[in-house]
């Protein structure tokens, strides 16, 4: 009895490291691959445009008055809104005025006497005292006076509009870009003395080669992103250059991201353009380079599914990055790809996956 | 013999004089592993550094064969084309005259149509000089991290100079890590955009920066060379100007940087760990080995010690074969001496006297001198083969010597004088010995006439045995018996068969059972009837596996670790190259007495490592530790580990043949090769089977495809635009310029983009245009291209390599292939493919055809010689009957030897055969002119039969019996280069050994035909006998 027990417990433990031994050899037997994930990615193609900052309307400051330019600020020189830029000499200005004014007394005195006359004789009209004529002369000397007085006031209206626009101010913040009058100069009516660049008013325009835009032109659905920031399109050009076909897009260049932006600057900028409807059906991700094999003019993959066994799938490649490839596949975000090992594998095989970390 | 008698003083002065010299020379003859083999060869290598293989097929290899395919004498010409380098071996036939082939190779690269100027022309290599083998190969490493240009720089000015003078170096030669540098003028794209500059702009301000000579102008009275200065020195290029824009001016330096790099990467090399720089020696013709590689270590110590010491650096010997051809010729040197020691004791068993003894044994040293004097002369070397040769002929030297002197005894011990003895005895045996020199040294000059590189092995191995049993002959009739006037002069006159009693009853009894087929019919018949075919199938049953080469093994060890796909170099280097190397340092602990070195050599597709071990080592132990700790975990390899062969490197691919399929374009060629390559490793799996050239398009490369109506709309023609894809890429070549200390190549380039995006965002100035961005002009799409090709024949083909399981032939192992390929191509779809042996395969057909004809040319003349020797048919063919029994014994030994070793036909083995015909035939024409000379005196037949046996049976034995433990030491030699002559000594040994048993008898039994009991079988005299005297 003991006897038996003795060769059955060895027969037992021969048997279990039999199997034992032959697991780990077919273990040892099973091809081993490195595996990396798939990545997730926008629903989006993603292509590079070229924008440049375009400077918006410049502000002109013109002499209003023939006046001597007494002030101006030089090129280059950053103003606030409301900064004064320029000054012109309002002497001559303002004693045109004061004449005025004197002109503008002797005509109400005038026209004061005129009526005064009038209202006079005109009673003396019914006696036949005054002939109509001389009622008539009163009545346009009075007219006279009345307009006189009238042209008056608007020339001092003017001249005091003039007087209060000798000194510049700019309307915003800007930037001398040009300075085109000299301090002593004397300036004539609707002379320009400088220009202010604006400071946050900048357009971007971009340029889009016709062939990304498709033919109906429907860019509205895409996304424009700067640095990761979203850009919003204010204007798509209604016209294309002959010979690059491109089409030009606007956008606003406000924002403090834009601010380090200048007029003239060349950048970039990421277009995103949604998948609509598209023939093969898919999920769009991100798998890293060495994933993805080339053979006979197709594009695959491996998977690891399940127990470890990995499948083909087709794939394809919708855009390059670094070491990844952006495609169009039935492999979701987070599927396990062999990126090493992938030489002579068949579908169904069962392998040995390692991170890469192992 | 009265000249020998009058100046025996004078004879024995030259013959030591003769010995003295052979001493002298034999410390300057030339020491190498192997004879130098001369191949009817000429290699081509092209290099184009960043060009595809399919560029290089078409714009320089396809030229290239079209104008070398109509050279004279032309056999194949086969190129390997890998991305970047084409390897063209230009094969002739074995009658070519190779110095007329090399100067038509040489002017035929001349004349090849539109070669760019950019590519040097290809190096030749000239095989036909013996120039095969490599003589050592040596990594440069710094300790202090030295760049690759600080090494390619320390190369140049200390290593390659010191190497070159030493004699013996044909050439030093840089591999895997070329030296070739080029200057780029790096910009940045942006810069370039930034300030409005076209690449055509700045390119054109950067070409032509030569000096110019204008002429002489005079002032006063001296004449002034005119020098329009136009180079500038590398440290100033960056401040040329370029372009303005209004008052400021655009330097060079604003916009790109000047970059002095290697034209091509490095692969990953190391040496313990140290990332180096490899090169190897091309050794001249007539190489002392040993003696070079001694020079080349000292000069290592002195550079080490010396200008390379001060930059930190220092040079190793990878591969030093010196100390395995030293242990084998040492091997070769002991087995001699104990081979001639041995020899030593069965001659006194024989003789029991110390003169003759002397007399005897002196031939030894006096034939090996000769022989020595005669490689030296002959312009050969002191290598296994050679030496080999030398101690194989032991016994065979002191055979002339032994007749003689026992006929000089015989004659003493009848009563003769001492003079009459020596010169009776000489002149008796002068035509038997001449007879058996010459058959024995004819059957080698087929040997001599081989003209496969497998059959040059031999000719060293013809030459010494051949010189040894001339010299033996001129010792025997011309020294001997000057010496032994000498001393012979006071020993008594006793034939020696009186002091050897127990021998002599042996022989006796021997000689009895030996003459057993005379008395008896039946037994003779059976003898006889059976005989032969018996010997002959025994010989067919007994066979081992042909095979090309032995395959001695070295103290050293390789892994080949191949992977699924070529890598980028940086790539191979950090997933494998240096883990490996750690591994090995971490891990070495146990083995770390047992290792002289190790280093690792990784390309895009492979990793070599290799392992020198020293002392007692096991390989299997080593193969357990390198699969289970340093290999294993490389995912996407394939492994395999062998121990290193010592052949390896004096014959390449002895054991590798090649596979060529035709027939059809090459991805159908490619497709046939892979499913091939399956069928094969599923049938053969212990076989190791290779890709020999790529089955599928693995280098995978980025097409740019113009949009060719925006270049015509922006003004840009389609050369224009790819200049400018050059230029954002690999460069645009400039022009090679002086830097000041040498002329390197000038390009024009684009700083290196991150990636494909990078790349295709680049915005080009176009005159006019403005800045275009790159993928508005081209579009961009992965494909694969085949990264390397084979064409054979001028025709594309691909290839695998087959090298047969550790113990199996090649003859056998290709057989197997071949039958099942022709099956698989037949069930398949390719049957319209063609397929074609290559390498060792071929080698070894090619051998045993001609191994075929010279067999039968050796026994053919043999056949002849035997009929003047013996002026008789019927005696000649008697003689040559008695071969097959001496094959038989040889075959048996192999047999025998493969109980203990593996030991199959090679190629060696098999010229034993060749060679035992010549020594067998010489016991049967003993005898059998024996029994000639006692027909003609009247005897009986029988009797005749008798006294032969009983009067040759002593002197055949002692020759025999010394001819085999002569060559008992090679037979049983441990060390691993034995087994590159164990075969041949086992086949002479064994072959020897049943003639010695078996011939005796089987003569007997043959001479007592009727057909041999002529009243007389000269048939001068029986013509004397028949006509009266007085005529008819």
């Amino acid at each position: 009895m003991k006897k038996t027990i003795k060769v059955a417990a060895v027969m037992v433990s021969l048997s279990f490291s039999t199997v034992l031994y032959q697991s780990q050899c077919y273990a040892s037997d099973l091809q081993k691959v490195r595996i990396q994930p798939a990545q997730e990615w926008l629903q989006a193609t993603r292509s590079i445009i070229y924008c440049t900052v375009n400077s918006p309307p410049l502000t002109q400051i013109s002499s209003h008055a023939e006046a001597e330019l007494k002030s101006v600020k030089p090129v280059g020189s950053i103003v606030k809104a409301g900064e004064l830029v320029a000054e012109q000499d309002g002497f001559y200005l303002s004693r045109g005025m004061d004449i005025l004014k004197t002109d503008l007394e002797i005509a109400e005195r005038q026209l004061s006497h005129a009526e005064e006359e009038l209202a006079r004789l005109m009673p003396l009209r019914e006696a036949q005292m005054v002939s109509p004529s001389q009622l008539n002369d009163l009545k346009l000397n009075a007219s006279t006076f009345r307009l006189s007085k009238q042209r008056l006031k608007q020339q001092l209206e003017i001249d005091q509009y003039r007087f209060e626009r000798l000194k510049h101010f700019a309307s915003r913040d800007s930037q001398v870009l040009q300075v085109e009058a000299h301090p002593g100069e004397r300036l004539t009516q609707g002379q320009r003395i400088l220009q202010l660049l604006p400071l946050n008013e900048k357009q971007l325009e971009c340029l889009v080669p016709r062939d990304q835009v498709g033919m109906n032109l429907a860019i509205q659905k895409n996304e424009f992103r700067y640095d990761g920031e979203p850009l919003s399109l204010k204007n798509i050009g209604r016209t294309m250059d002959g010979d690059t076909q491109n089409l030009s897009l606007y956008f606003d260049g406000h924002g403090k991201h834009f601010e380090s932006l200048l007029v003239g600057q060349r950048f970039q900028i990421a277009m995103l353009t949604p998948t609509g409807p598209r023939e093969k059906a898919g999920n769009i991700t991100k798998l890293p380079s060495d994933a993805v094999l080339l053979e006979g003019g197709k594009y695959h993959t491996w998977a690891l599914g399940l127990e470890n066994k990995v499948r083909k799938v087709e794939v394809e490649i919708l855009d390059t990055l670094a070491d990844h490839f952006i495609v169009i596949s039935e492999i979701q975000p987070g599927d396990q790809l062999v990126v090493l090992g992938n030489g002579n594998l068949q579908a169904g095989q069962e392998v040995v996956p390692v991170d890469r970390d192992s | 013999m009265n000249i020998i008698e009058k100046y025996s003083p004078v004879i024995i002065s030259c013959g030591l004089l003769l010995i003295c010299l052979g001493v002298f020379y034999g410390v300057k003859i030339p020491n190498t592993l192997l004879p130098n083999i001369d191949r009817p060869q000429i290699a081509l290598a092209t290099s184009w550094p960043g060009k595809t293989a399919m560029e290089i097929e078409q714009a320089l290899v396809a030229p290239l064969e079209q104008e070398l395919s109509s050279l004279g004498f032309l056999e194949e010409i086969q190129t390997t084309i890998s991305n970047g380098f084409a390897w063209t071996l230009i094969t002739f036939h074995s009658n070519a005259d190779m110095e007329q082939m090399y100067i038509d190779v040489l002017s035929r690269l001349n004349q090849v149509p539109n070669w760019p100027s950019q590519v040097s022309a290809p190096r030749l290599y000239n095989f036909s000089n013996g120039a095969g083998a490599t003589l050592a190969s040596f990594f440069l490493y710094s300790t202090n991290q030295a760049t690759e240009q600080e090494l390619s720089q320390a190369f140049r000015d200390h290593v390659q100079p010191a190497f070159s003078k030493i004699p013996g170096v044909a050439s030093v030669t840089v591999a895997g890590t070329p030296i070739e540098q080029r200057i780029d003028i790096e910009f940045d794209p942006r810069g370039l955009t930034q300030a409005s500059l076209t690449i055509n702009e700045v390119q054109s301000r950067l070409s032509d920066l030569v000096d110019r000579s204008g002429g002489n102008l005079t002032i006063g009275s001296r004449e002034y060379a005119l020098h329009f200065k136009g180079q500038i020195p590398i440290a100033d290029i960056e401040k040329l100007p370029i372009a303005t824009r209004g008052p400021h001016i655009i330097r060079l330096g604003d916009v790109a940087k000047v970059k002095n790099r290697m034209a091509s990467d490095w692969n990953y090399f190391a040496l313990e760990g140290n990332r180096s720089f490899y090169f190897y020696l091309m050794p001249t013709e007539d190489i002392n080995v040993l003696n070079t590689i001694d020079m080349i270590k000292t000069l290592i110590s002195d550079l080490n010690e010396g200008e390379l010491g001060r930059l930190g650096m220092e040079v190793a010997i990878s591969r030093d074969d010196s100390k395995s051809i030293r242990n084998s010729l040492q091997l070769v040197y002991s087995s001699l001496i104990l081979g001639a020691f041995l020899a030593c004791i069965i001659l006194y068993w024989f003789l029991r006297d110390f003169r003759t003894l002397v007399l005897i044994f002196t031939s030894i040293p006096a034939c090996i001198a000769l022989v020595i004097l005669g490689l030296y002369l002959g312009g050969r070397s002191i290598n296994v083969i050679s030496l080999a040769g030398i101690a194989l002929s032991i016994g065979l030297m002191v055979d002339a010597a032994i007749i003689v002197i026992e006929n000089i005894q015989r004659l003493r011990g009848q009563g003769a004088s001492l003079l009459t003895s020596i010169r009776q005895g000489t002149k008796e045996v002068t035509g038997a010995l001449t007879a058996s020199t010459i058959s024995s040294v004819i059957v080698f000059l087929p040997i001599l006439a081989m003209q496969s590189a497998t059959g040059q092995l031999f000719t060293d191995l013809a030459y010494t045995i051949s010189s040894a049993l001339i010299a033996s002959l001129l010792f025997a009739l011309l020294l001997l018996p000057a010496l032994a006037r000498h001393l012979l002069k006071d020993s008594p006159q006793v034939n020696p068969k009186g002091r050897t009693q127990s021998l002599n009853r042996i022989l006796q009894r021997w000689t009895a059972i030996s003459v057993i087929p005379i008395g008896r019919v039946t037994f003779r018949n059976c003898v006889l009837v059976l005989g032969l075919p018996v010997a002959l199938l025994v010989t067919y049953l007994s066979s081992p596996s042909v095979d090309v080469l032995p395959d001695p093994k070295q103290a050293m060890i390789s892994t080949f670790i191949n992977f699924e796909g070529p890598m980028a170099v940086e790539v191979v280097e950090r997933e494998v190259g240096q883990v490996i190397m750690d591994r090995i340092e971490q891990g070495k602990g146990r083995f770390e007495e047992q290792i002289v070195t190790y280093g690792t050599l990784c390309y895009p597709t492979m990793c070599h490592l290799y392992i020198y071990t020293q002392g007692d080592w096991d390989f299997e132990a080593f193969k357990k530790w390198i699969d289970k700790d340093i290999v294993s975990g490389l995912i996407g390899t394939r492994i395999h580990t062998q121990q290193g062969g010592l052949l390896r490197f004096a014959m390449p691919n002895s054991r590798v043949s090649q596979l060529d399929i035709k027939g059809a374009e090459l991805p159908v060629l490619q497709a046939a090769g892979r499913d091939l390559l399956e069928h094969l490793r599923s049938e053969f799996p212990g076989a190791q089977i290779l890709e020999g050239s790529a089955l599928s398009n693995r280098g995978l490369r980025i097409e740019f495809e113009p949009n060719q109506d925006q270049l015509i709309r922006m003004g840009m023609t389609l050369p224009e635009f790819n200049r400018h894809l050059m230029a954002l890429t690999d460069g645009i070549y400039i022009g090679n310029f002086y830097t000041g200390t040498n002329t390197l190549p000038f390009y024009f380039k684009a700083k290196e983009p991150a990636n494909l995006e990078q790349l295709l965002n680049t915005e080009i100035m176009i005159a006019g245009q403005g800045l275009i961005p790159l993928r508005q002009l081209t579009s961009a799409q992965i494909t694969q291209a085949p990264d390397s090709i084979l064409r054979v024949g001028q025709e594309v083909s691909t290839s695998l390599n087959l090298t047969p399981p550790t113990g199996v032939a090649m003859k056998d192992f290709t057989e197997q292939v071949d039958r099942s390929v022709l099956a698989f191509l037949n069930k398949s779809q390719y049957g319209d493919l063609h397929t074609q042996f290559r390498g060792s395969a071929n080698e070894l057909k090619l051998f045993l055809q001609e191994f075929f004809q010279i067999f039968c040319v050796a026994l053919l003349i043999l056949a002849l010689l035997m009929y003047f020797a013996l002026r008789s048919l019927k005696l000649a063919l008697a003689v040559l009957f008695a071969i097959p029994l001496s094959f038989a014994g040889g075959m048996l030994s192999l047999r025998l030897l493969n109980l203990f070793v593996m030991q199959n036909l090679d190629v060696i083995t098999m010229i034993g055969f060749v060679i035992l015909m010549g020594l067998v035939v010489n016991n049967a024409i003993l005898l059998v002119n024996q029994f000639q000379s006692s027909i003609n005196k009247g005897m009986h037949q029988f009797d005749a039969i008798k006294s032969a046996v009983s009067l040759r049976i002593r002197p055949i034995m002692l020759t025999t019996t010394t001819c085999i433990f002569g060559n008992l030491p090679l037979v049983l030699s441990p060390g691993d280069s034995a087994a590159i002559y164990r075969g041949l000594a086992t086949v002479i040994t064994g072959g020897m050994l049943f003639s010695a048993l078996f011939v005796l008898g089987f003569m007997s039994a043959m001479l007592s035909l009727k057909v041999f009991a002529a009243h007389r079988i000269n048939p001068t005299s029986v013509v004397r006998e028949l006509t009266p005297e007085g005529g008819i």
